[in-house]
């Protein structure tokens, strides 16, 4: 998977290198935030939802044996803002969005799609790697803090059912339990996961050898590559921030 | 068959010297020399996997030489800027073996392509150009249809238009009439010989069918075993008693 460490790394600079000069795919980067944005919203409304209902009614047996049920929406505000929601929105990304990217730059690069534009004199790594991967690091941010949201919400149905908290007082808690730390860094590990699905997609896609069985497997080992990643950055970013959080 | 060309055969627009290229241990081109002048259909024959394609894609630089001297348009190739390249790549129409069309793209949007990233032009005078193009091959009534709605024979001519939009020097074919009935390819065979004629293109013709060969090329030559065995005119290059080459010739019009 990262036998070709210099390749991977050229690859990166490139997007880079290329990101920042014009002239720029105006029309097609708005058409990927459309693909990777909006398109990602009906599932990402539905997950977000139910976990947040979900993760509400998991977690009140817990706090009830210690008659601490009044602490659930701090608890459900911390598990969602901190952990959940940036990694489900990035895990749905990965999914939707990455295999996507691998699919459809892997059939461009078997059906010398890619070489066409390179002969005609235009730039293939503008045209489809740099609007993809510009698309998923800012629609991802974008897509965690939706996600926080109606998380959030599945979380209140929830509370509201059981122990009758009024909407007002809810988000006073929900608010209260977290700092900025919490919400700038998720926010950063999301643009650092939209980055990774994006490249991973693009570079696995790009890459894809010949045939129509290249093309499956650029997409599975987008999807596989960048969920491996993402908890690896996971974990690093938590490391970062855990020092940084004032104890 | 074919109207006379106006060839100046006193300057090479393409030549290529000793050119080597193999795959890991596997050697594909063994040395292969190549001129192509100004105004010339020059058609390269060659069996499946004797590296014809891999020769054209040497040439517009899709893949590297390992060895020899090509110059294109009196430019060394191998010595040229990647803005230099850009340049050259304008000059130069590559129709794809499998035409290579955009495919989430419309007819109207794969010709446009290239052409509104390169040239300052209104919308009016893109579309201009579009239909004149699309007239070119034949092809008016499809500007609004996607790739996957046109015959093999059809995206052919796409491929061969949105080469031509932009008013290249040279063209290359990569089989251009395979896997096509045979009407189809010889309507393909007159596109590629009006093309030679209306744009004064110079152009390589890569086919292992002997009736395009006949029809459109000035001049031929074969590719035996890595190397051009045989260069001359249709007649020339199959009076010999070269088996490999005979073989060629008679498995064509076998039943
Ligand atoms: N990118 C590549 N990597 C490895 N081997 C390759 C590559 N491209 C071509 N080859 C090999 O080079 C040889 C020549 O291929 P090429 O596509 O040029 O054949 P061709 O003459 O165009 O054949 P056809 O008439 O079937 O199109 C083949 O054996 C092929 O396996
Ligand atoms: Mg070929």
């Amino acid at each position: 998977m990262f036998l070709d460490l210099h390749r991977v790394y050229a690859f990166v600079a490139r997007f880079f290198r290329e990101a920042f000069l014009p002239p720029y795919e105006w029309q097609e980067i708005i058409r990927q935030f459309y693909e990777v944005g909006v398109r990602s919203l009906p599932l990402i409304s539905l997950t977000g939802f139910i976990m947040g209902i979900v993760f509400t009614n998991q977690s009140r047996p817990s706090l009830s044996e210690f008659g601490a049920t009044s602490w659930l929406p701090a608890l459900i505000s911390v598990a969602i803002v901190r952990a959940l929601a940036p990694l489900v929105t990035a895990i749905i990304a990965a999914g939707r969005v990455g295999s996507n990217i691998g699919a459809e730059l892997g059939s461009m690069k078997v059906t010398e799609q890619i070489d066409a534009m390179e002969v005609s004199a235009t730039n293939p790594f503008k045209f489809l790697v740099v609007t993809r991967v510009l698309a998923t690091t800012l629609m991802v941010p974008t897509l965690m803090m939706y996600t926080v949201l109606v998380a959030l919400l599945g979380g209140y149905i929830n509370v509201h059912q059981y122990e009758a908290t009024s909407f007002v007082t809810y988000f006073d808690q929900v608010f209260g339990a977290i700092t900025f730390l919490d919400i700038y860094s998720s926010i950063l590990k999301s643009f650092v996961f939209g980055f990774t699905i994006g490249m991973v997609g693009c570079y696995k896609g790009y890459h894809s050898s010949k045939g129509t069985e290249g093309v499956g497997r650029a997409a599975n080992a987008s999807v596989v590559s960048s969920m491996f990643l993402i908890f690896i950055e996971e974990l690093l970013i938590l490391q970062i921030v855990n020092a940084l959080r004032p104890s | 068959m074919k109207q006379q060309p106006t060839i100046d055969w006193t300057r090479e627009v393409i030549s290529v010297r000793g050119l080597k290229k193999a795959f890991d241990a596997f050697e594909v081109l063994k040395g292969v020399d190549l001129r192509l002048h100004q105004g010339e259909n020059l058609v390269v024959l060659g069996r499946s996997g004797t590296g014809k394609s891999v020769l054209i894609k040497i040439l517009t630089g899709l893949l590297k030489a390992d060895e020899g001297h090509i110059r294109v348009l009196d430019q060394d190739i191998d010595q040229l800027s990647p803005k230099a390249w850009e340049t050259m790549r304008l000059k130069i129409g590559f129709s794809f073996q499998n035409s290579a069309l955009y495919d989430s793209m419309t007819v109207r949007e794969n010709l446009r392509f290239a052409l509104v990233r390169h040239f300052r032009l209104s919308e009016s005078e893109v579309d201009r150009t579009v239909e004149e193009v699309l007239e070119a091959v034949g092809l008016a009534q499809t500007l609004h249809q996607m790739p996957a709605e046109l015959s093999g024979g059809q995206r052919k001519r796409i491929g061969i238009a949105r080469t031509l939009i932009l008013k290249p020097e040279i063209m290359l074919y990569d089989e251009p009439t395979a896997g096509l009935d045979p009407i189809t390819c010889i309507e393909i065979n007159n596109l590629i010989n009006e093309v030679q004629r209306r744009f004064n293109t110079s152009s390589i013709i890569i086919t292992h069918d002997l009736t395009c060969a006949k029809m459109t090329g000035d001049r031929i030559v074969m590719l035996l075993d890595g190397r051009f065995g045989r260069e001359g005119t249709f007649e020339e290059v199959f009076a010999t008693d070269d088996e490999r080459v005979k073989a060629f010739y008679t498995y064509n019009f076998v039943e």
